[in-house]
């Protein structure tokens, strides 16, 4: 049993998240702003806070600083503000995840899930066998890639492309680079066949794979894995 | 004189060159006959042939033949007794009667010797001396010696029938009369002939058949005052030569060379006038002539020097220019007091420069004041509008003026501040406004969503709840693009340029379309070099120019065709061009298809709402990038044109 606290001034979207997270596993604890968040903090144990920014009393980043004061629980931010500056300061001052509005209901049920994993139980788990990314963990003896604990289903080119890039994370491999790895054979005029590849694995191992956490495009350039995301 | 066609159309005579020449050859030989006309008559004037009559000419003619005659026979038979001589010399002239008388004197009873019939009328008579001692005959009486006088008188035949002196001389009287008057005629008509092809030579000068414009003549080249130059030096050298010669010459001689020389006259003359003529007609006078193209040459070099100079005064600071200006002024001012001066008035010298040497301060304080001011004027000119006049220390009207630069320069700022503050005001509100519409859309979606999902035995609730569900989407992607385009055409976003492969990013674009383009039917056909292009670009914002224009594809091109992109290089630039063929009759010009918030009435029942492409517009141009819409009926073509990083 977890408990999650939603924290947003606009009861008719705290209600909707109430019905669409509502699952024997979880108790759902509701605020209206941050210092009623705050509030609640202190006398339950929260697992993870699903939060708001734009909010009348105090706003979302304040309560996330106080928050980060005393407790590491995962704070997925719920906002409106969809700039790439929002987003930037919030991951900056603390958040783990960012959700803009509005919002998929299925996309936040999965990152729900995904943050409580990493937090409940591979918090601290270091295996040294396989090569582990945010919550990605690549077992190259059993081959088999799990992300946040759940198995994931690749072909062996697209596992091919996963394991070279988690192999230098950072790294930036050009189309042609990719090829002639994975493929090991020249590429002649059929860069788009890794492009393609890299959608499907990306399909498969991000949550919006329209906006990657892991598996980023570098436009112009080739792709890469993000190096130490949301450790 | 004139030389006619015969053949074909008539074309006008003043083109033909063998009518010209034939012209100027007729005008120099006219020049001829009225000069020979016209030494003539002055000959004949002398010779008083307009006075006398014809029988009075030809006596005075004859006159000067006999005296030499009546003198000859009078030694052969007064002096030598020679008396057949005489009547031999008689017989072969037209003399026919002749009879010699010597008056009778104190010693003699006189002498009379006679040939041929002497008759009264018409008779010529002539007297001479002879001198008794030494023997000899004259014309004259001699004084202080003794003297015999003879007489001769004698008649010369009516009709000449021996070709001899008389016969000649009477030819030539005759001729002279009949000519007399035909010779003022000729040299008038020869007068009025020559200037009437003087004038048609002028008027014929640089026409050719054939051609329209006026053509130029192989002297045309030559400067003008050069060609004047060699003629009349040609001609006074002449002229010099003629006057030293014809001293010594006789009339017959003078008059020939004045033929010759007016020939030759004529010729150089009327060349110089057609040149002259053919130059007015080119407008060549002035300008091509020695003097002119020094002159020039002159003003062009004064010209230069001149700008040089003027180069080399502005390049100095203009309080060095004005303390220059001052000391040389000083300095003029010094020579003129010098030149001047009178010994007495050394107090006034000393005055003079102490006033100078105090001006030259001043003189700098006031061009540094000037310089300030202009200073403030370029700084204002070049957009710096913070830039402030130091009117500390100044003059009160050059003060004024630099407060009133500062004060514009103020009003500059400030209107420039407020106009960029309501751009930046504009586009934050509308993230605010899109900010505050998304909260109730969450709920709305949400909502929908939730309906959707109701395990509802009515088909059309869920149905509802579908379009509820997309259409709130379609509004919450429509705020978005809202938000960006706002800000894209502002200018609001900041741009990251950095080299970028774009050949590895349409690879990967593709890659990324591949699947939706297959599942709207469209074919992908891709050209993209081996090389690889680098242009400098922001990569994200480059892709969000491609999503825009890739997704539309999908959404407007028509399925079963095929969706052309294609990269290209040309002469430093990159090429992208996307082209397909819509699905739609678009109807709708395109730049109306760029403007913000318009969509072809054909598109507006599919979904999308329009602002992709000028986003795209926007974000393309904003990294200095060109796009270019083509609507050719049904064929949709973008082309993004970037200028390549140079190797």
């Amino acid at each position: 049993m977890y408990n999650i606290l939603i924290c947003d001034d606009e009861k008719d979207i705290v209600s909707a998240l109430k019905i669409y997270l509502t699952n024997p596993d979880l108790r759902l604890l509701t605020a209206e702003n941050g210092r009623e968040a705050l509030e609640i903090l202190k006398t339950e144990d929260i697992h993870l806070i699903l939060l708001d920014i734009m909010m009348p009393v105090m706003d979302g980043i304040s309560a996330m600083i106080k928050i980060r004061e005393m407790s590491n629980v995962p704070i997925i931010l719920l906002t409106a503000k969809s700039e790439d500056t929002d987003k930037i300061l919030g991951l900056n001052t603390g958040a783990d995840d960012y959700i803009t509005k509005p919002f998929n209901p299925v996309e936040v049920t999965a990152r729900v899930r995904s943050q409580l994993r990493r937090y409940m139980q591979l918090g601290g788990r270091i295996k040294t066998e396989s090569l582990v990314i945010g919550g990605i963990e690549l077992d190259d003896a059993e081959k088999k890639v799990t992300l946040d604990g759940e198995a994931v289903a690749l072909t062996p080119t697209e596992y091919e492309i996963l394991k070279l890039l988690m192999e230098n994370p950072g790294r930036v491999y050009s189309p042609k680079e990719l090829y002639r790895k994975v493929w090991q054979d020249e590429p002649i005029g059929n860069e788009s066949t890794v492009a393609v590849h890299i959608r499907h694995l990306r399909e498969k191992i991000e949550i919006d794979p329209a906006e990657p956490r892991y598996l980023k495009v570098v436009w112009g350039r080739g792709y890469k894995i993000e190096k130490g995301v949301l450790k | 004189m004139t030389i006619s066609e015969n053949t074909g159309e008539r074309k006008p005579l003043k083109g033909n060159f063998t009518a010209k020449a034939a012209a100027f050859i007729a005008l120099i030989f006219l020049v001829a006959l009225v000069l020979t006309s016209f030494c003539g008559i002055i000959l004949m004037m002398n010779q008083g042939i307009y006075e006398k009559t014809e029988t009075e000419a030809k006596r005075e003619a004859f006159y000067s033949l006999i005296s030499d005659d009546a003198f000859a026979i009078l030694r052969y038979v007064a002096g030598d007794g020679n008396e057949m001589a005489a009547v031999r010399m008689l017989q072969e002239s037209n003399i026919i009667g002749l009879r010699i008388t010597r008056e009778s004197s104190p010693v003699d009873e006189g002498m009379h010797w006679q040939y041929g019939v002497v008759s009264e009328q018409d008779a010529y008579y002539e007297t001479y001396w002879r001198n008794v001692d030494a023997g000899y005959f004259s014309y004259y009486p001699e004084e202080g010696v003794t003297t015999e006088k003879y007489e001769v008188q004698l008649n010369l035949a009516n009709e000449m029938l021996i070709e001899d002196e008389y016969y000649r001389a009477d030819k030539l009287v005759s001729f002279l009369y009949s000519l007399r008057y035909s010779a003022i005629i000729i040299c008038v008509f020869g007068i009025l002939l020559g200037v009437i092809l003087f004038i048609f030579l002028l008027v014929a000068s640089g026409h050719k058949n054939g051609r329209e414009e006026i053509a130029a003549g192989w002297a045309t080249n030559l400067p003008f005052d050069f060609v004047t130059a060699v003629f009349a030096g040609v001609f006074f050298f002449l002229l010099y030569f003629f006057d030293r010669e014809i001293r010594y010459a006789n009339d017959f001689q003078v008059v020939l060379s004045i033929i010759l020389l007016g020939m030759l006259f004529a010729v150089c003359f009327v060349g110089w006038c057609m040149s002259l003529a053919l130059r007015i007609k080119l407008k060549t006078l002035i300008k091509n002539n020695l003097l002119y193209r020094f002159f020039s040459l002159l003003w062009r070099i004064c010209r230069s020097v001149a700008r040089f100079i003027r180069h080399l005064v502005r390049g100095i600071p203009l309080v060095w220019k004005s303390l220059l200006g001052a000391i040389l002024l000083f300095g003029c001012e010094f020579m003129g007091i010098l030149v001047t001066i009178n010994s007495n008035d050394e107090a006034m010298i000393i005055l003079w420069f102490i006033s100078r040497i105090l001006l030259l301060p001043c003189v700098a304080i006031l061009a540094l004041m000037l310089k300030k001011l202009a200073d403030g004027g370029r700084a204002l000119a070049n957009g710096e509008t913070q830039h402030i006049v130091d009117t500390k220390w100044m003059l009160p009207e050059f003060k004024a003026h630099g407060e009133n630069l500062n004060r514009l320069g103020e009003g500059i700022g400030k209107a420039v501040e407020q106009r960029m503050k309501s751009e930046r005001m504009k586009t934050e509100l509308i993230t605010n406004v899109s900010h505050d519409l998304k909260t109730p859309l969450t709920s709305i979606i949400n909502y929908a969503d939730l309906i959707e999902k109701e395990n509802s035995e009515n088909e059309n609730i869920r149905e509802y709840a579908a379009v509820l569900h997309r259409q709130s989407e379609r509004l919450k992607r429509l705020i978005e693009d809202l938000v960006e385009a706002s800000k894209a055409s502002t200018g609001n976003l900041e741009i990251d340029l950095a080299p970028v492969e774009l050949n590895i990013l349409t690879h990967q674009a593709a890659g990324e379309y591949e699947q939706r383009l297959a599942d709207a039917g469209i074919y992908l056909v891709l050209k993209v070099p081996e090389e690889s292009i680098r242009i400098m670009a922001d990569s994200r914002r480059l892709w969000r120019v491609f999503d825009n224009l890739l997704s539309n594809t999908v959404k407007y091109a028509l399925a079963g065709t095929r969706f052309y992109l294609t990269l290209e290089e040309n002469e430093g630039f990159a090429k992208v061009s996307f082209k397909n063929i819509s699905r739609e009759q678009l109807g709708i010009r395109t730049d109306e298809l760029l403007e913000r918030f318009v969509r072809g009435d054909a598109a507006r029942n599919s979904e999308g709402n329009g602002l992709g492409l000028s986003i795209a517009k926007s974000l393309v141009e904003l990294m200095g990038g060109e796009f270019l819409l083509h609507v050719d009926a049904d064929l949709f073509t973008v082309e993004l044109i970037f200028p390549m990083i140079k190797e």
